[in-house]
């Protein structure tokens, strides 16, 4: 592997990072959010919220110009379980739970949350989840000019330690999200963004 | 006609598919030219057993306890010999893997009931892995030493045509020089179930378009296109095509539902248009997500009513195979690579009579037609939607 802080530049010399924020899943209580997130998991909460954060920190630029890249390494876990554990035991199946359940439910609850109507993708790698989404973005930076990519996970429960053993990368990314922004270079002036270094990523992509 | 002459341009040099209807692409293909096989047993399109068995004996033994990996691997072999790509271009290609559950069946009948479930701790760990969409999957990359670029894609029904579009992208700007690109699906209680809940299975088959249809079958199957950078004077003796361009959207609009104008769906195969450089009138054929589903069929019909006002013909096949979520639009370009090489357009199987509140010029039988191009759309839960230009020359 390349050292990291030369791995985003790699990438796409044609990218620019202009945003990162993180949210922990301990600041989020869902009883207290507004009534449109009342059917939402912990990761949509969480990844809707993150995402809303950043576009908050660049309100000139159209949301039509803004793809989205969602990057979880197991999905609507809690949604899944819940909804099969549900099931064999009352012989009830519950439609928001498999409405919950898919992996691609997280992104699509924050496109509707953030009215984000670009190219919209769910990507899981196992390991390299986060350096594919990034790849993921700067590919679609070709026809877009902003991605935005938020990675999140909620693994809570008796489970938990076995998958922070089984995946030892796992730490870092689980009950959070982080989002970054890209922009294509050529756009970064016309909405006068400032940039980061994109070794600030190094900490989500080792 | 206006596909790019000049510059980078995308070949489709091999294909792959199984699916109830057999497991190859031609008999899939014949059987969708004479529809006399009828898989569709209990509300699904399923493969036959002894079918599946003969996959299954020509797989390793250590991914024989997965249905899922079985089908991909016995999937991903044909289209790699169908491309004829040795083992130093299968190393280096770029492999786009698309599916919404992947190895499902390992984990859904013990994880959701932990901790009462009785595992041992290596068989918690493999579970837990297989939980994991990536990890089989890389699995399944080191046993084919491929080494490239690699993405899975895991949004919903549209993932296969974004998984098209992702490859696209690599190799028009210049990350890879082929690549592979494919999806699996398998039965799984989470998704029956699950949709069921949903209250969008049908009993019988489905009935895109048609005014009395009443909801969507699930199918299972696995389908992989091998994608090469061409130029003019470079075209493939084995060349089923081009994949020229490719368009995605968002609806932000409904979890489950799609925007009722398909407004998205508008945008993406607007943009795959774009980029493929054609004009709608340029589009002979629309090969439709059409699951048959009241709310998809009203939306996607609205958005292909708007957008080709030529009337094209228009094909919706799950009557034929079944719903394959993820998998639904690698196949279902397959068969369309597959017609289109042959001058044929596959019908919408069962379809009789048109929803009146659309205007589309349904297929209902197979015509003999010639096919420069088609546009392959999909429309999937959370609004997502991507569409796929293919065409011949």
């Amino acid at each position: 592997m390349p050292p990291l802080s030369s791995l985003a530049s790699e990438i796409s010399p044609m990218a620019s990072l202009i945003a990162i924020e993180t949210v922990e899943g301990d600041e989020i209580d869902l009883n207290k959010l507004e009534p449109s997130f009342r059917k939402a998991t912990l990761s949509m909460a969480m990844t809707a919220i993150c995402c809303g954060k950043i576009l908050e920190s660049i309100p000139s630029v159209p949301k039509t110009d803004i793809a989205m890249v969602m990057g979880s390494h197991f999905g609507e876990m809690e949604s899944s379980f819940g909804f099969l554990k549900y099931f064999r035991e009352s012989g009830i199946q519950r439609p928001i739970l498999f409405q919950n359940s898919l992996h691609n439910s997280t992104l699509g609850f924050a496109t509707i949350q953030t009215a984000l109507v670009g190219p919209a993708m769910t990507i899981s790698n196992d390991r390299d989840t986060a350096r594919t989404c990034v790849e993921c973005a700067h590919d679609l930076l070709l026809i877009s000019p902003f991605v935005m990519v938020c990675l999140c996970d909620v693994i809570r429960g008796p489970l938990t330690e076995h998958y922070l053993t089984t995946f030892d990368f796992f730490h870092k990314f689980n009950n959070r999200a982080v989002a970054f922004l890209f922009g294509r270079s050529d756009v970064i002036a016309k909405f006068d963004l400032k940039t980061l270094a994109t070794s600030s990523l190094d900490v989500w992509l080792t | 006609m206006s596909f790019s002459t000049t510059g980078v341009r995308v070949e489709v040099v091999g294909l792959s598919a199984l699916c109830s209807l057999g497991v190859s692409k031609e008999r899939i293909f014949h059987q969708a030219l004479n529809d006399h096989l009828d898989p569709f047993r209990n509300g699904l399109f399923s493969i036959a057993p002894e079918e599946f068995d003969v996959l299954k004996t020509s797989v390793p033994e250590r991914f024989r306890a997965s249905r899922f990996d079985i089908m991909t691997i016995s999937a991903m072999e044909a289209a790699l010999a169908d491309a004829q790509w040795d083992d130093a271009k299968i190393q280096d290609c770029g492999f786009v893997f698309a599916t919404t559950t992947g190895e499902v069946d390992r984990w859904e009948s013990v994880l959701p009931s932990f901790p009462e479930c009785d595992l041992s701790a290596s068989e918690l760990s493999s579970c837990i892995q297989s939980q994991s969409l990536g990890h089989p999957i890389q699995e399944l990359r080191r046993h084919f030493g491929m080494k490239g670029r690699f993405a899975l894609v895991a949004s919903s029904c549209s993932a296969s045509l974004q998984a098209l579009a992702l490859a696209l992208l690599w190799i028009k700007s210049g990350k890879v020089h082929r690549c592979l690109v494919g999806s699996t699906e398998i039965h799984s209680d989470l998704t029956r179930l699950g949709f069921e809940s949903l209250r969008l299975i049908s009993k019988s088959k489905c009935r895109p378009f048609d005014v009395n249809r009443d909801g969507i079958n699930l199918g299972e199957g696995g389908a992989f296109l091998c994608l090469e950078r061409s130029s003019p004077e470079e075209r493939s003796q084995k060349s089923w095509g081009y994949l020229e361009g490719a368009g995605l959207s968002s609806d932000a609009f409904h979890p489950t539902a799609p925007q009722p104008e398909g407004l998205g769906s508008i945008k993406a195969m607007s943009q795959a248009l774009q980029m493929a450089k054609v004009t709608a009138e340029e589009i002979d054929w629309v090969y439709a997500h059409g699951t048959g589903s009241p709310s998809n069929d009203q939306a996607e019909g609205c958005a292909i009513q708007s957008l080709f006002r030529h009337r094209p013909w228009i094909t919706g096949t799950k009557g034929l195979h079944g719903h394959m979520l993820g998998a639904s639009g690698a196949i279902e370009s397959v068969l369309g690579l597959m017609s289109m090489r042959e001058n044929l357009i596959l019908p919408t199987y069962q379809f009789e009579t048109l929803d009146p509140k659309l205007e589309l010029n349904v297929a209902d039988r197979v015509l003999k037609n010639s096919v420069r191009a088609f546009i392959k759309n999909s429309l999937g839960f959370g609004g997502i939607n991507a569409a796929v230009v293919f065409s011949r020359e």
